[in-house]
């Protein structure tokens, strides 16, 4: 994931990566969502959050495939060399 | 000899499920009803603790518990029964043996060998052990030709290695490692060298005569080869067994215990504390009969030909699809792991299980092997004794129904 963030609000996102259709779909529809939060809002997300996103049942199994942008969003939000570099 | 091709009725779930395509044996296997009615009946007839008790029920249970443990020490061709360790699981006997070796073995400097293939069940501990005792962990890698090569290992051992761990069979490429030529290279060079096989996907697909593989220590699990979960073996050379501490301490395994010490019983026992799934253990020898009643060698060749049609038929129609493994297959089982280019196994296999179809997605406990064939993921198909050619046409008209919906 690559956030661009001012002033505590995500200006830009995209994502990079390879993987099942579930994944690649979910991690598409979190960064349009994500574009104009706040991290704060974005830390507060959870599995319920990524299930009403993908609008369609998603099986025990395959729950790790839709949580994994998720995840690794927030992971980049907590990381302190993430953090450090700002925008002016 | 019963007939292969007669054992679907054996298995009540193709009864509940007519439509059932199971190709993900070996994951775990389906079981046959003797097996499944042999747990109820020690619930329903005689479901006392073993060893303990004196009545009537305790003595049936005891009795049938032990009694596996000498068809199991048969069927592998053990010396004798107080070789065979029943644990959980083939994890468990992994972990049993690595801890048990770490702890007897193993001093600071020494070498463990283990196989770019083996399965995490029997690299993630020593992984840890080598850390924890400063030993080196050295990785077995595969040649061109897609081989561990006899030649590879011999240039890794030295007077060092204590330990050389692999698998028999490929839990991923399905090709079987020769054992005996292994286990008499090491220790020509180090002769106190200990090889621990893990026989999980060889004991249930083809012969294994533990004397003739001669290797120290192996390990498999029940439920791989049509016994329930809940219960492994690890199969070791009496004196080397007799050496090594046990993981768990308790009731059972003691011969008395006073407030300041205990002192053990030697194996088995030593490493069977507390209560064992008895019921499941009962419940193995019934496998085992099932088995032998088939004969390993008919199994194994009803493997290799299902094996063989398949990577025919998908050569022929799935031309993109790229099957892993070693270019030779005089050694193959029947397992097998495929790519194709630009489908996720996970889709792929989503899409199949929707016509009934059940394969196996993912790294398989096997991440270096991956990582080393340059594939994150791969869709398994393997094969056992109530699969049949009409397996591989569902598969191929049911991966041609994933190539339609996600092209």
């Amino acid at each position: 994931m690559d956030v661009i963030i001012k002033k505590n609000r995500i200006y830009d996102i995209k994502f990079r990566g390879e993987g099942c259709v579930l994944s690649q779909a979910s991690s598409s529809l979190l960064t349009e969502y994500a574009k104009g939060k706040t991290v704060d809002h974005i830390q507060s997300l959870d599995t319920s959050f990524m299930q009403d996103l993908l609008e369609i049942p998603v099986t025990p199994v395959r729950l790790k495939c839709i949580l994994l942008s998720l995840e690794t969003l927030q992971k980049a939000l907590h990381s302190p060399s993430q953090k450090q570099k700002k925008l002016s | 000899m019963k007939d292969i091709l007669s054992v679907k009725k054996d298995f009540p779930i193709f009864s509940n499920l007519p439509e059932l395509v199971y190709l993900d044996s070996a994951a775990t296997s389906l079981k046959p009803s003797c097996v499944i009615q042999k747990i109820t009946e020690y619930y329903e007839h005689y479901s006392a603790n073993i060893v303990r008790g004196a009545y009537t029920i305790a003595e049936r249970a005891t009795q049938e518990y032990e009694d596996s443990r000498t068809e199991v020490a048969q069927f592998i061709g053990a010396r004798s029964s107080n070789e065979v360790v029943f644990t959980k699981n083939a994890t468990e006997s992994l972990n049993l043996a690595a801890f048990g070796l770490a702890r007897t073995v193993l001093e600071k400097g020494d070498t463990i060998i283990c196989s770019i293939e083996d399965h995490h069940s029997n690299f993630v501990p020593w992984q840890r052990i080598a850390k924890e005792h400063q030993c080196t962990l050295t990785l077995w890698n595969m040649n061109e030709e897609g081989v561990c090569s006899l030649d590879d290992l011999e240039k890794l051992i030295t007077k060092k290695t204590k330990v050389v761990a692999l698998p028999h069979v490929s839990n991923v490429l399905g090709h079987t490692y020769p054992v005996r030529d292994i286990v008499r290279m090491v220790k020509s060079i180090a002769p106190k060298a200990v090889v621990l096989v893990d026989g999980t996907q060889s004991v249930p697909h083809i012969p294994v005569d533990v004397q003739a593989l001669e290797c120290d220590l192996l390990a498999f699990s029940s439920h791989k080869m049509l016994g329930p979960t809940g219960v492994g073996v690890l199969w070791g050379k009496e004196e080397l067994l007799n050496d090594i501490p046990p993981l768990l301490f308790g009731g059972h395994m003691i011969e008395s215990v006073t407030a300041t010490e205990t002192t053990f019983k030697s194996a088995p026992h030593v490493f069977e504390a507390g209560t064992q799934h008895i019921a499941g253990v009962s419940a193995l020898k019934e496998a085992v009969r099932y088995l032998r009643e088939l004969g390993m060698e008919q199994i194994a060749s009803h493997e290799r030909t299902l094996a063989r049609t398949c990577r025919e038929a998908l050569a022929a129609e799935f031309p993109r699809m790229s099957v892993l493994g070693p270019r030779d297959l005089s050694d193959q089982t029947g397992i097998l792991s495929f790519a194709y280019p630009g489908l996720h196994p996970h889709d792929i296999t989503y899409i199949l299980g929707k016509q009934h179809i059940c394969c196996r997605a993912g790294h398989h406990c096997a991440m270096p092997l991956h990582q080393t064939l340059n594939v994150s993921s791969s869709t398994r198909i393997s094969f056992y004794m109530y699969n049949e050619p009409a397996d591989i046409e569902a598969f191929v008209k049911g991966f041609t129904h994933v190539l339609h919906t996600l092209s």
